[in-house]
Parts: C-alpha cells; structure tokens; sequence
C-alpha cells in the first residue's frame, strides 16, 4: 500500500519523506529539487506501508517533464492515500491544489466520503511563524476542507506520537473511515483518468486565499497580502530576512557582484580548506603500504605483496588523497542548495544563457555537473522546454565534475610544485574554461537544432520562485556533503581497485621476475598492447603509458591517477609520500627516444583532453535515457572526444612551436 | 482582455517614470494586477511572447504563481540589462522575464503612497 506526498514546489514533501522513511534524500531550497518519484517504506509500519515522494507541482496541470510525473503518478500509478504537503507560509497559493485533486477525483467517480478518509493536508514550516504555529485556527480550515488537516512537529521533534504519524499508520483512522483505506484507489471512470489532466478544474486561488485569511483570523478585507507587511501576523521573520538579503543579492548592480564572490569563494574553497586533510590522507597511505612491507611474515618480492602495494594502495591511495578536495567541493554545494541563494543566481544568468539557447532554469543542472553529470542530467527534467532542456543535457558532462578534481590536481601539482597559489589560480581557470567550453557547445547546438526543427524555436519561460532564505544547519550540511562523498567513493572506489588490479598485472606480467624493470615494462602485456596506440597518442605529447592512462579513464576519468600510479610504481620504499613519489617518478619517465615524457607542454595538453573529453560510461547511458536519443548520445561522445583530441593535440604543438618543451 | 486604459502591461509599467521613483524612494511599489494574457500590450516582446507562448504554459504558469485579477503585487528590482525582473506575489517572489512581465496586466492608475 503506498501514500503519496504531493504539493508545491520546496514545500517540504522530501524533508517529511525522510522523516517519515528515516531515508536521506535529497532536500534543496529550490523549487524543483525533486525530479522522480521516490519510494520509501514507512518506519515501523508492518505490513509495509510505502512512501512515494513526488515532484512538486504548482497545479494538476503539468508544465514541464517534472510536474508531469506527479500527475501521472496520481492517475495512474496505484495509491491508497494522498498527503498534501503545504508550506503554512505560502498557504495563500498552495492549497489551492487540495481543492484542484478534490474535484479532479470527483469527476473519476471519489466521493467526499472517500476523499475525506484517504486524503490528509499537512502543514509545513511551522516553525517559521512567530508561534509556531499555535494560533493558527485549524478547526475552521477543517470544516471548510472537509478534510483532516495536521501541522507537522517541529523538525527537531520526533513524528512518532504525531497524529500526522498515527494517520500514516492507520491507527486511529481505522475506527471513522467507510472506505478500507489500506487498498488502493479504484476509479470508477478509469476511462477519463488516461484523459490525463484535464480531468482537474483551473486553480482557484481566490478560494485558497479566503482560506488562509480564515486560517490566521482576518476578517475578509484585510490586507493579507504580501504588502500587509507588519500588520500580518503571518509575516514571519524569515521573510524579513529575506527581503534585507534580496536588497543586495537582487540589485541591478551588487547582484552580480555577489553572484561572483560566492561562486569564487566555493571553488576556491577546493584548495585550501582540502590541503591539511590532503596531507592526513597521504600519510595513512604511505604509512599502509609501508606497515605492510614491515611484517616480518610477508615476503616483500612475493607477487601478491607487490600486488597489494604497488597496485591496490598504489592505485588507490593515488585517488584516496584528492577525497578531502570532492568532500570540500560537496560542502560547497549542500551550502548554497541550502541556502537558498541557488534560485537568485539562476536569475542573474538567465540573460546570458538565453544567448545561447539555455536559460535561468538550466543554471541549478550546469551547477550539479560540477559535482556529477548523471544526477545533473536528471535535474534538468525541471526544464519545460525541449530545445532548452536538450542544449543544457548536451553542455553538461563539460562541467568539470569531481572525477576531473584528482586528475587536475595531480597535473597542477606537477607544473607547479612549489607554487600551489599558482596552481590555484589555474584550477579555477580550468573550471571556468568548462564553462566557456560548456557555453560554446550550447550555442552551437541550440543553433543546429533551431535549424533542424524550427517548432522548438516556443522557448521555455523563467518565472521562477525565489524561495526565502534559510540558515543553513550545520549538521545537515556537513551529514549530506559527508554523504555524497561516501556515495563517491562506493562508486568509484571498485571501479579504482579494480582497474589498478588490472593494469598492474598487464604490466607487470609475464616477465614478472625479470630483473630489469623497463624491460618488465615493455614486454609485457600492456606494454605489447600499447604500441599498438602509441601513434595516436604522440602527437599530444604522451606515449602508450599515457595512453593507457586515458583509456582507462573511460571506466571512470580518476582512474587515470591510479593508472599513473601503478605504471610508475611510486611505492618505493625510500619515498615517504604518495603523492610526491608519484611526481618524482613522473618527472623523470622518459619515453622510448629517451625524451622527458611529462613536459609543460604535454600536460597543459592533458589537462585540455581532460576539460573537454566525455570519459564517462554512466554520463553517456543517463544521455541516451533523458534525451531519448541514441543518437544524440553518440553525437555527445564522439564529438567531445574528438574535439578534445585535436585541441590536446594543437596545444602541445602550439607550445612546443612557440618554444615550450 | 483587458482594456488598455485601464490596465497596462507589468513590463511597462516597471519602467514608468513614476514607479521607478517610487522604487528608489521606497525600495518597492506595489501593483494590482488586472489578468494575464496577450491582448492588450502591443511592445515588441509582447510579440514576442505571443510566438512563444504558443502552448499557453507561460500563461498558466503566471496564474498558478498567483498572478490573478484583484492580487496585490510588489516589485521590487531588476537584474541588471532590466532583465529579470523581480516581484513578489502571493507570498512568494519571483523573477520574470520581459516576454513573462508582458503577459501580465497591471492597473494603470497613478502610484499613490
Ligand atoms: N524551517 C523549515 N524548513 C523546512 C521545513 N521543511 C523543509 N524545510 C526546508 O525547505 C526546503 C525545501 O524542502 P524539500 O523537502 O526539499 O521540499 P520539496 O517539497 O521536496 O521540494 P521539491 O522537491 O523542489 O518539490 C529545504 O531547504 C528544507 O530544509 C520545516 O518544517 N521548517
Ligand atoms: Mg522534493
């Protein structure tokens, strides 16, 4: 049996789903942070009880991809009860859905009746207004309703012993319901549900207004509107706050200004704040593999204990060491989701992007490709309109997401080894380098396929909400970005072990014993495969280990520091760190005419393959899926590997021309 | 729809010599809005809404924002270029689009305060 939470947008649907399931979605202050349905079991509930989160909607009347998978999931998909989620604040607007379901459902044949026992209203964020809550008169509401109506406790406050609670579990809703509210909704005119939305009336928001005014205890006429301002004892302090903040962040001239600063201040927070916990980590691994080395039992030349350190903490520990930078990076983003700041900056790039067929919608998706283009790419559902939401699906995997960071920072490292201030400076211009490479690839398709098909020319409109700001919590914060970053390395983390497995075998065999470590290298099977790819990869500078780095980069683009990792063996047991064994070993590789192999010239290459390239299996299915095009997906893949290919390959030999080595 | 005498479109009306110095006077000026529709504003991005606008959706979305005869609205900035521009409605703020601004018509009597 399943009971599905509807409403607004940010009205606090997944905050009480999480509640209610003890699950950890992902809440945003932003409206249209949900994009799919989310299914839950109910704690405690036996037999199971399930949760469905749905995206919000501002009414039954779907305008983007988003909305339209909530009202499917009310006409179609089997339920048993509906919780309307509404946001006490913006009650005036938002109730007007409880009335839009009743009569929509009317018309599929749910009585009163059946409505009353299967559909309950919850109010939200009660803790913003002055009270709490408390004089809000729910009574009245009630009766006018016809419907159960509850306000959540406090988020601090556990659901259990809620009434809220008690209804989902059906205890005492049992006793004065008629229907069996634990079997799913039959309708009596199945006929007019697969008519889809225009079963429900137009919104009424007059009607949700009287409500409100009878719910706070206006007496008709009285300014309860936004402009009431003080005279409203529904004008919480929170919306104060908000329009004091809005004073800068929404002003012709500081609001970009703003804009600029808190994005600069995020990702310039990825270097310092992560190098003292970059440091931690390296010693650990250092510290691991040389322990293990230490044992008296273990044979250091044995093949599994070489395996162990110079391919798994190798491999690993080469990407281990950047996990403080992503951590940081997450923590950056959880920030501004909850800030709610991510709604005005949208708006402040709206003009920019509508240029080049993305808008103010698309900014929160571009945004989340710099964490990872697959939920980034689901994100983008939120956009209404295709051509929009197409471009920003195709300009996402070039946002540099944080399986770049570690091959990054290890380039940068290695150009600027005593000046991390510098290298600093040039990780933000690699970030911003993905935006304008981001920006270029959209204007570039949004063209093509305005040509293609003029009908996407009907542009997707704007009118976003701004929804207030809120103080973000701590502890959340640190939980989800501690949370993703967990996620991260569950990820990636096989993917790493695995693949440095690999890669150390095929390089290490079959000449395993044979005392001369470069002809090791060269004769085996790796070494054979690779000269093979050498041809292509001269060109840029590399030769077939860097090649075999960036093809394993195709499992997961970090796997290319592993790769590096393992190829040069960086634990030797005279280097004390990681990270600078690794360099060491790099800056002195010399390929087969016995040139240096790492120059300026062919990692400033590297780092541009890396910009652009799309080395990401996962990012190409999600493509295929959201774009509902096999070609489209093909088109992205081929042509971002191409372009970063031969823009690789021009700037080592425009570096090279002009006297750089 | 509305008659335009009475009624004026939002993206006009902002830059009105008078609401702007109300702006800066105030901080914000408030607007009563008439309805949402095409008829009426005849500016360059009204046409331009009328192309975009094909599939009603914008329109829609405007009335479930809570753009609807009667309500009182408050603007109270632009993006810099006046574009969005930002208002707030129904208890909530949001950011149109000059093709947003002209769907909705405002009253056109004079700013009082
Ligand atoms: N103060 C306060 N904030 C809340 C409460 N419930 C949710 N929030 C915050 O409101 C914002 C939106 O919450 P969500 O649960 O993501 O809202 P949603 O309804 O799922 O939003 P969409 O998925 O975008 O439709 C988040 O920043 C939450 O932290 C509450 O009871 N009080
Ligand atoms: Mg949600």
């Amino acid at each position: 049996m399943s009971i599905l939470l509807v409403g607004s947008p940010n009205s606090g649907k997944t905050t009480l789903f999480n509640r209610l399931t003890g699950l950890g979605a992902k809440t945003v202050n932003y409206p249209g942070s949900t994009v799919d349905l989310l299914v839950g079991r109910v704690a405690k509930s036996d037999p199971v009880i399930e949760a469905v989160d749905t995206p919000g909607i501002y009414s039954l009347h779907p305008r983007s991809p988003d909305e339209r998978i909530t009202e499917r999931s009310i006409l179609e998909r089997p339920w048993a009860r509906i919780v309307v989620v509404v946001d006490v604040t913006q009650m005036g607007r938002q109730l007007a859905i409880v009335r839009q379901l009743k009569q929509g459902l009317e018309k599929l044949g749910v009585s009163s009746e059946e409505f009353r026992d299967r559909v309950l209203v919850a109010l939200t964020m009660g803790d913003l207004l002055s009270d709490g809550g408390k004089s809000l008169r729910l009574e009245s509401l009630k009766e006018e309703l016809g419907l159960r109506v509850i306000l959540v406790p406090h988020r601090d406050h556990d659901l259990e012993n809620s009434e809220l609670w008690s209804w989902v579990h059906d205890d005492k809703a049992r006793n004065d319901t008629r229907h069996d509210t634990r079997k799913d909704i039959r309708w009596e005119k199945p006929e007019l549900a697969k008519a889809g939305s225009s079963v429900f009336p137009p919104l009424e928001l007059k009607e949700s207004k009287r409500l409100k005014d009878l719910v706070f205890g206006f007496s008709s006429g009285s300014p309860s509107e936004v402009s009431g301002g003080s005279s409203d004892s529904s004008s919480n302090r929170s919306r104060e706050v908000t329009r004091k903040l809005d004073r800068f962040s929404l002003h012709p001239i500081l609001g970009p200004v703003v804009f600029v600063l808190v994005m600069a201040f995020v990702f310039s927070m990825i270097f310092w704040a992560a190098q003292p916990l970059m440091e931690i980590f390296e010693s650990a691994f250092s510290w691991a593999s040389e322990t293990v080395l230490e044992l008296s039992f273990v044979n250091p030349d044995h093949p599994l204990t070489r395996l162990f350190t110079d391919g798994i903490i190798a491999g690993g520990g080469a990407v281990a060491v950047f996990i403080p930078q992503i951590f940081i990076l997450f923590l950056g983003l959880v920030f501004l989701e909850d800030s709610g700041y991510l709604s005005r900056a949208a708006t402040i790039v709206d003009q920019p992007l509508k240029k080049v067929g993305l808008g103010g919608r698309s900014f929160v998706p571009l945004l989340s490709g710099f964490a990872c283009a697959v939920p980034a790419m689901l994100a983008s559902r939120a956009i209404n309109s295709r051509l929009e939401r197409m471009t920003a699906l195709f300009a996402i995997p070039l946002m540099s997401c944080s399986a770049r960071l570690p091959v990054y920072a290890l380039l940068l490292a290695f150009l600027f080894p005593t000046s991390p201030g510098i290298a600093g400076l040039v990780l933000t211009a690699l970030y911003f380098g993905s935006v304008v490479s981001g920006v270029v690839a959209a204007g570039v398709l949004s063209r093509m396929m305005e040509k293609r098909e003029p009908g996407l020319m009907a542009r997707s409109f704007l009118a976003l909400e701004l929804p207030i700001y809120r103080r973000p919590r701590a502890r959340h914060v640190f939980f989800q970005a501690w949370l993703r970053t967990k996620s991260y390395v569950k990820r990636t983390g096989p993917l790493i072990v695995l693949l440095s497995i690999l890669i150390w075998g095929g390089t290490n065999f079959p000449h395993f014993y044979s005392q001369d470590p470069a002809d090791r290298l060269e004769h085996s099977y790796a070494g054979r495969l690779g000269h093979y790819l050498s041809p292509v990869f001269e060109p840029m500078g590399g030769d077939w280990r860097t090649g075999l780095g960036l093809i394993s980069a195709f499992a997961a683009r970090e796997v290319f520091v592993s790769t590096m990792a393992v190829i040069f063996h960086v634990t030797d047991e005279d280097e004390s760190k990681l990270q600078a064994g690794l360099l060491g070993e790099m800056r002195e590789a010399r390929n087969k005419e016995g040139a240096l192999l790492f120059t300026p010239a062919s990692v400033a290459g590297l780092l541009v393959f890396f910009v652009i390239a799309m080395q990401c299996l996962s990012t190409f299915a999600v493509a295929t899926k959201e774009s509902g095009s096999l070609k489209f997906a093909i088109g992205q893949l081929v042509a971002f590997n191409l372009v970063a290919y031969f823009l690789s390959v021009s700037v080592v030999q425009g570096l090279r021309a002009i006297g750089i080595p | 729809m509305a008659n335009s005498e009475e009624s004026i479109s939002l993206e006009n009306w902002v830059q009105a010599p008078d609401v702007r110095k109300a702006l800066r006077a105030d901080g914000h000026v408030e607007f009563v809005v008439v309805g949402v529709g095409l008829s009426g504003a005849k500016s360059e991005s009204a046409m331009e809404s009328a192309i975009e606008d094909a599939t009603g959706a914008t329109q829609g979305r405007l009335q479930d924002l809570g753009f609807i005869p009667g309500a009182v609205g408050r603007f109270i900035s632009q993006a810099p270029f006046g574009e969005p521009i930002y208002a707030e409605i129904s208890e909530t703020t949001v950011a149109l689009r000059r093709t947003e601004a002209a769907l909705v018509h405002v009253s056109n009597v004079a700013v009082a305060k």
